[in-house]
């Protein structure tokens, strides 16, 4: 989209023009499912903090300046979302305590779409990373965000953002390793 | 900005960046494009929030003015007698020789004003006479005892 269509978008979208945020829920809607995905590991919860996203987003849609993308704006957004609703679900976790603690569904979303082990053997690797490193490398890798979108979507130091993330690589890299030794040691018994 | 690509040491052919990069991603379920299209408020609902919200901004800008109009005649009856008090007080002490006429033009009263005068025209004061000193006990006559007996012709 160009500089002009993103100005005129705005303009639309501060006079309150239900077309002009219904194409931005349609432009955005599927990339910020995904990252909701990754983040919560549970199609169920990442549909309904999709609709929360947009939700808060039409609320708040007139703080929206257009200094940062709009996919910026969404993902930090939905970043925030995850983040009320995980603490929410940690309470009440903390408060029943016969549930694990864990927020991953015990269906895995991701094992219908992965066609082989590489793929498999990557998507396990990333579930065993903190929460934040994981972030961090879905954000860059697979939601295509540069280090400038980060530091804003993770209100954080864009230097901090670099380091992190060749920190959390490294994790990856290890953590890989470990799948790729584990399942060849499966296949050879 | 992307980072650089490293060397990968976990035997496979490609990097890890660009693995990471190529994963599948997992499609949106079917409905939620029109459930979320759905929830996005029509034109006319727009407008009439628009409107309410507006209609509440001037309620309450019309209950502020209220609200300070009232407090401003709260305080003007509170203060009025003191107002007064300081006004009639100014004109007489600049123009002490003011006959009562003058007072009435004024709308104020002239009796305190004419004490305040003669106070100011005591000549022991503008003499700068020393009065006699205060002395104690004050000799005084007791003030007649008055007896409160009903008379028996009263009491018929």
């Amino acid at each position: 989209m160009s500089k002009i269509d993103d100005q005129r978008l705005i303009e639309s979208l501060h006079e309150g023009r239900s077309e002009a945020f219904s194409e931005v829920v349609r432009s955005h809607y599927e990339v910020i499912f995904r990252f909701l995905v990754h983040l919560s590991r549970d199609i169920h919860r990442a549909e309904d903090l999709v609709q929360e996203t947009f939700g808060t987003a039409w609320e708040r849609i007139t703080s929206f300046q257009g200094k940062s993308s709009m996919e910026t704006w969404l993902h930090r957004i939905a970043y925030t979302k995850f983040i009320d609703g995980h603490r929410v679900m940690q309470r009440a976790a903390k408060l029943r305590e016969s549930i694990p603690t864990s927020e991953m569904s015990a269906v895995d979303p991701f094992q219908l779409v992965l066609e082989n082990d590489d793929a498999r053997n990557l998507y396990r690797a990333l579930d065993e990373l903190s929460p934040a490193n994981r972030t961090l490398l879905v954000l860059h890798y697979l939601q295509g965000l540069s280090y400038r979108e980060i530091a804003l979507v993770l209100n954080e130091p864009n230097g901090t953002i670099k380091w992190r993330m060749a920190e959390a690589l490294k994790c990856l890299r290890t953590l890989v390793v470990r799948e790729v030794s584990i399942n060849a040691t499966r296949r050879t018994s | 900005m992307q980072p650089e690509e490293q060397v990968d040491l976990d035997g496979f052919p490609e990097s890890l960046e660009r693995r990471l990069r190529n994963l599948p991603q997992l499609d949106a379920p079917d409905g939620l494009e029109a459930r979320l299209l759905a929830a996005v408020p029509t034109n006319e609902l727009i407008a009439i929030r628009n409107r309410m919200r507006a209609s509440r901004v001037n309620r309450r800008l019309m209950f502020t003015w209220v609200a300070a109009f009232a407090a401003a005649c709260l305080a003007m009856a509170l203060l009025r007698p003191k107002i007064e008090d300081l006004v009639s007080m100014l004109s007489v002490t600049v123009r002490p020789g003011q006959s009562e006429t003058d007072h009435k033009r004024l709308g104020e009263r002239p009796d305190e004003d004419l004490q305040i005068v003669s106070r100011f025209q005591d000549p022991r004061l503008i003499m700068n006479v020393e009065t006699q000193s205060f002395t104690w006990p004050i000799h005084q006559k007791s003030p007649l005892m008055v007896s409160s007996k009903i008379p028996d012709d009263l009491l018929d």
